[in-house]
């Protein structure tokens, strides 16, 4: 993770510090009671999308400890129309990831946020955004829980982690058991039978309904992600042996969704990732996904999809190790990942999934 | 985009799903349903639909392309089908239940088939309840887009056909006999939908009717109908108003062979709004070429057959440009829309 990510560049600290709003003045409170008797809630999961899924039993366990409680969620403009499906909470703020902080448009979202007069705010990303953090640390919200940051100092209960490669929905829930609250089972997501079957039948029909799907994202996430041979040779193998894919492209990887559509043709369906509860209904189409970003991984784990994750980090941080059905494919460059060890980890994925193995394997 | 807090409207709990599951539903791409007719017969019709649902599919987006034309159907023959094994009349005679059962696939993946159905003897004159059921059908038919090819004639069941959408397409050459007809096929649409409208509605059905026959004959304004319903009764007038501002069928002028005849197609639209009240949205040419027949000859669209003749680059432009549809590979804008000839070459491997 960027440092300027989650410290803020030097414009953004100098900004803050010169014009910036301003922290109330700290006062003694009593973190137990306050927690017991909060009737508004401000949740701030982590920046990107997948902070929104690692999240969810977050929010369920704050539904069940705060049953009349009246709980808002604030996340990116882009993950909004999901976050709205979220039964735990009673109501989505949304904000755009472009806002700078020394914008008006962010005094005024600050301003918005304190007449709210939310009881308890709680950022849940370890290393969210600097913007973010700084949102919670000026909601204005009696208590504000958050990480403890290097540097910064947003929030007045600060929660210090066991370990920074923890398994970041660990790290969610340990946050809530140092504030004595319980957590939930785990949380999973579906996708609705009525539409979402619509829009598998529209677009998994024909050839794709004879044999078996596999999703493959090719977005690269904020990493140099897989060449464009690696990903052809990914394409190529699982076409191979007999099955079909679904390539989950944004518009950075145009280019190469088109190479790849050219070369594979009708056993080929690119689908874009703007509307993410589509790509849920197709994802719940496929036997599998290939993913090296975590965005549509998050979502397919949360979907219980047999995944492959490519990653050339720590991958203990993004995986849950008690989940077999995502096999980790990890080397410090993740352009050295040969297309043998992602097969093998197709394999054991699907093994390890209740339904039926992968077209001849 | 904005950067301000947007207040969401307070969200309702799913009181059904168990609690620890969270249903995600999902928006369906609406179906946009584009009739294809023009009044008069070779115009073009079929071979535009077959070569816009190739493009459509080309350009990323499902689409099913449905044989309407009840008496002479032929558009299977763009696609290399001799005698298809299912049509519509295997659906109209009851052998399956539903359209979706009579798809036809084609070498493209996004792009499928429902062939028409002249073999069966009295296809044209579809009886109401048959023509009801086609349309219900043709309705639910789920792709990103549907085509149907409609017969020439302003027969009741074509006009009916074509009014499931108020964006048809009006196919016309540049000679005057098929923009008279297609003209004349305007008109009877545009009666039609108003007979429709107020078909419970007797003392206005009569007012049209009548209209139709004489006022309407010498005339021809739609204003003047539409004066006349407002006298009788206000609210027939506004809601017969805003039945004709909906209606924005397409036009687009085929065979065209001089820069005249597009300049003859303006004052054709202009004509349509002075007479009808109705705006027609010309929405380009398509240059007369050899290469047309050539791909007709060799039952293929021209757009696969020769996907850089001066044809199928006007169909591009039609395409992206006229109807406004974007490539869903982001692989090019509108103003390079010439470079879906690439893509049509690449896809013509695989027919």
């Amino acid at each position: 993770m960027n440092a300027a990510w989650t410290r803020g560049s030097l414009a953004e600290r100098l900004a803050m510090r010169w014009r910036g709003p301003q922290q109330a003045a700290s006062e003694s409170l009593d973190i137990f009671s306050e927690l017991r008797r909060s009737k508004k809630l401000l949740l701030l999961p982590n920046d990107r999308v997948g902070g929104l899924f690692l999240g969810a039993t977050i929010y369920q366990s704050l539904r069940q400890q705060y049953p009349d409680a009246h709980i808002s969620l604030l996340t990116d403009e882009r993950w909004a129309p999901l976050a709205r499906q979220i039964p735990f909470v009673d109501r989505v703020l949304s904000t755009t990831s472009m806002q700078r902080v020394w914008s008006q448009d962010f005094r005024t979202l600050i301003e918005q946020l304190r007449t709210e007069a939310f009881d308890l705010a709680v950022s849940l990303g370890p290393d969210c955004s600097y913007r973010v953090a700084q949102l919670c640390g000026l909601s204005g919200a009696r208590l504000r829980v958050g990480f403890q940051r290097e540097g910064l100092t947003p929030y007045n209960v600060e929660i210090v982690r066991r370990s920074a490669g923890d398994y970041e929905a660990d790290q969610y829930q340990s946050l809530l058991r140092i504030l004595g609250l319980d957590v939930c089972g785990e949380v999973h997501w579906t996708i609705g039978d009525g539409k979402g079957s619509q829009l598998r039948e529209r677009y998994l029909d024909g050839e794709f309904a004879r044999g078996s799907v596999i999703g493959i994202d090719l977005a690269g996430g904020e990493g140099r992600g897989m060449s464009g041979r690696q990903l052809d040779d990914i394409v190529g193998r699982v076409i191979e042996r007999g099955a079909r894919a679904v390539l989950f492209f944004s518009l950075a990887e145009r280019k190469q969704v088109n190479y790849l559509k050219k070369a594979y043709g009708n056993r080929v369906l690119p689908f874009e990732q703007i509307d993410l509860s589509g790509v849920a209904a197709l994802l719940q189409g496929c036997r599998a996904l290939i993913s090296c970003n975590t965005d549509v991984l998050h979502l397919a784990i949360s979907l219980q999809l047999p995944c492959v994750a490519i990653f050339d980090e720590d991958a203990r941080r993004w995986v849950s190790s008690r989940n077999a059905l995502v096999q980790v494919v990890q080397d410090r460059d993740i352009r050295a990942v040969s297309i043998t060890q992602v097969v093998q980890g197709l394999d054991r994925a699907l093994s390890r999934s209740p339904a039926e193995g992968f077209a001849d394997a | 985009m904005s950067a301000q807090l947007e207040i969401e409207p307070e969200i309702k709990r799913a009181a059904a799903a168990p609690a620890n599951v969270i249903v995600l539903d999902t928006k369906v791409p609406d179906t946009i349903i584009w009739p294809v007719a023009g009044g008069k017969g070779g115009t073009g019709k079929s071979t535009l639909t077959a070569n816009l649902g190739v493009g459509l599919s080309l350009l990323g987006y499902k689409v099913i392309i449905v044989d309407g034309d009840l008496g002479g159907a032929d558009l299977h023959l763009f696609f290399d089908q001799v005698s298809p094994p299912r049509s519509l009349s295997t659906f109209l005679t009851r052998e399956v239940g539903t359209l979706q059962d009579v798809l036809l696939p084609t070498p493209n993946e996004n792009l499928r088939l429902i062939c028409g159905g002249s073999e069966l003897v009295g296809m044209a004159n579809l009886s109401h309840a048959a023509k009801t059921k086609l349309i219900r059908h043709i309705q639910s038919l789920d792709a990103d887009f549907v085509l149907v090819d409609l017969g020439a004639g302003s027969a009741y069941n074509t006009l009916d056909i074509f009014a499931l959408s108020n964006e048809g397409i009006i196919v016309t050459t540049p000679e005057p006999q098929a923009r008279v007809d297609a003209y004349g096929f305007l008109k009877n649409t545009v009666y039609r939908k108003l007979k429709r409208l107020f078909g419970r509605n007797e003392p206005i059905a009569d007012l049209i009717a009548l209209f139709a026959r004489e006022a309407g004959r010498k005339s021809g304004r739609m204003e003047d109908l539409l004066e006349r319903l407002s006298a009788v009764d206000p609210l027939a007038g506004q809601e017969a108003r805003a039945m004709l501002a909906a209606y924005r069928p397409k036009l687009i002028l085929n065979r065209v062979r001089s820069k005249r005849h597009i300049d003859e197609v303006h004052r054709f639209v202009q004509l349509v709004r002075q007479y009808l009240s109705t705006e027609v949205e010309y929405v380009g040419y398509v240059r007369n070429d050899d290469k047309i027949l050539d791909a007709c000859e060799r039952r293929r669209p021209v757009v696969l057959n020769a996907p850089k003749s001066a044809a199928a680059i006007d169909l591009y432009s039609v395409l992206m440009n006229g109807l406004g549809v974007s490539d869903r590979l982001h692989r090019f804008d509108a103003r390079h829309c010439r470079k879906l000839a690439q893509v049509a070459k690449a896809e013509a491997k695989f027919w």
